[in-house]
């Protein structure tokens, strides 16, 4: 009888079946970042800290809270992230052509679409946080929705990185959608312009001076990613360069991935409202990428036959960097064996990248 | 042709997922009027006698009222409800889509005007390093 007692004190007494189905989802999510190989860096922890989370046991797990007080509540993690980010970026493309910028500047037309259209649902705070999904990017997401107090931030999360790497299947179609085969076979000739050092250096001192006066509230974000980018670029600081791509970015991932997972108990992730902000996700992607080829046909409406701009390259200025780049071009490519989109399409998704760091400071300095 | 079946595909596409949102936010506004009308309305009064702060709390017949005039008398019955399992804890409000518009409009500006920025600081900065580099030579 006291071994049957000594048993029964065994078995978890606050056992929800809803933990079973977030065991689920934690395995879907591996299974997603091992076998189709999608955003495995951080999908793979967010899938085990999922299951870890959502096991039966008394009260919370210390350690992991401590990680997400120190890391997430912060907004520490997403910006040392950036660090490493700005250190792998080459913005030398986009600056031997700059105006390619404001294709950057019109893909993010999809966050603000979202935030009318998430506003009808959830409140400002929330709709806001909803809608910068649409920045196709993990830290901004994270630090804007953390900034806003946002009670849905498992489920922002797990969509920005989730849509981050099902863009190879979000954006072709959207692309065809909204453009001719003979606008897709444009041809984008590159002339290759030296960009001198000093212009590399100056660069992000300048892009942070900018971002900080006009956005204040994300000089943060682009202050971390302009530091970092200034470490590659100085010349003098190869070693913390490719300490930083490297060593810092992959450490700073582990821990980003596993305490964003802390933040997804059943409880808090299996609401009806997960489906609904899945879904806005997923629209502040298509539009984003509608924005961009639409402005792009906007321009050509005025441009000379000769100086036309091929729409699809719109479509890159989202800050899925380099794979929506990449997209385009082979879409390019698929249309015309001889049309090298690349060094266009990389150079407006690295301007992706900056603005929808600015976007999501004008968001900040909207609703904080 | 493909062309116009892609363009197909995409708007029923973005069909479905319109009518996905409509639908699940109908569910909302029912969940809704349905806790409404079975909820008893809670009324708090706060009475504070000298040091000491009671808050007597008054269940009565449920009022046939609208929704917002309900959430302020019946907060905390509304909060638990609400946070039921499976429940929508959204309000449609179909109004604030053209409300945040100018957010829209502020937010476009506000890009662009920086990009724009950008743009004019690296041009005048390619077009300064240039000279430099052309008098070195």
């Amino acid at each position: 009888m006291e071994f049957l007692n000594l048993l029964s004190g065994l078995i978890p007494k606050s056992f929800d079946w809803r933990q079973i189905v977030m065991w689920i989802i934690g395995g879907v999510l591996i299974y997603l970042a091992i076998k189709k190989e999608m955003e495995p860096t951080l999908l793979l922890p967010i899938g085990f800290g999922a299951i870890l989370v959502n096991l039966p046991v008394l009260g919370d797990l210390p350690a992991l809270q401590e990680l997400y007080n120190a890391g997430i509540a912060t907004e520490l993690f997403p910006l040392i992230l950036f660090i490493g980010i700005g250190a792998m970026i080459d913005f030398g493309p986009l600056l031997s052509n700059p105006k390619l910028m404001i294709f950057g500047a019109a893909a993010q037309f999809g966050i603000f679409f979202t935030l009318c259209l998430a506003s009808m649902f959830f409140a400002p705070n929330d709709a806001a946080s909803i809608a910068i999904i649409g920045a196709a990017d993990g830290p901004t997401a994270i630090v804007v929705a953390d900034k806003l107090n946002s009670q849905y931030l498992p489920a922002i999360m797990v969509a920005a990185y989730s849509y981050m790497a099902l863009v190879p299947l979000i954006q072709p179609p959207v692309i065809k959608a909204l453009t001719t085969k003979k606008e897709r076979m444009i041809r984008m000739p590159y002339t290759q312009k030296n960009v001198s050092k000093t212009t590399r250096i100056l660069f992000p001192i300048i892009i942070t001076v900018i971002a900080g006066i006009a956005a204040p509230s994300s000089v943060e974000l682009v202050g971390f990613l302009m530091f970092g980018n200034l470490i590659r670029e100085c010349g003098v600081l190869d070693s913390l360069s490719e300490t930083a791509q490297k060593v810092l970015a992959n450490l700073v991932t582990i821990f980003l991935g596993i305490s964003i997972a802390t933040t997804m108990r059943y409880d808090a992730f299996l609401r009806i409202e997960t489906l609904l902000i899945l879904g806005l996700g997923l629209f502040a992607f298509i539009f984003d990428t509608a924005g961009g080829v639409l402005f792009a046909k906007l321009l050509n409406v005025f441009l000379p036959k000769d100086k036309k701009i091929n729409p699809m390259i719109g479509a890159a200025g989202i800050s899925a960097f380099p794979m929506s780049g990449r997209i385009v071009h082979k879409m390019g490519l698929k249309e015309d064996p001889t049309n090298f989109l690349l060094m266009h399409s990389i150079g407006v998704n690295v301007s992706g990248q900056i603005a929808s760091v600015i976007a999501g400071g004008l968001i900040l300095n909207f609703f904080m | 042709m493909k062309n116009i079946s892609a363009k197909i595909i995409f708007g029923l596409l973005s069909l479905v997922v319109m009518l996905a949102v409509i639908s699940l936010s109908v569910c909302a506004e029912t969940s809704q009027e349905t806790a409404t009308n079975d909820t008893p309305v809670v009324t708090t009064e706060v009475v504070t006698t000298e040091e000491i702060t009671v808050v007597e709390t008054v269940a009565s017949e449920p009022v046939d009222t609208a929704p917002s005039e309900t959430q302020a008398a019946g907060e905390e019955t509304d909060a638990s409800t609400s946070q039921e399992e499976g429940a929508l804890n959204v309000d449609f409000t179909p109004s604030n889509f053209v409300a945040n518009l100018k957010y829209m409009a502020a937010g476009m500006a506000g890009i662009f005007i920086v990009i724009g920025a950008i743009v004019l600081c690296i041009v005048i900065l390619g077009k300064v390093t240039d000279r430099k580099s052309n008098d070195e030579e």
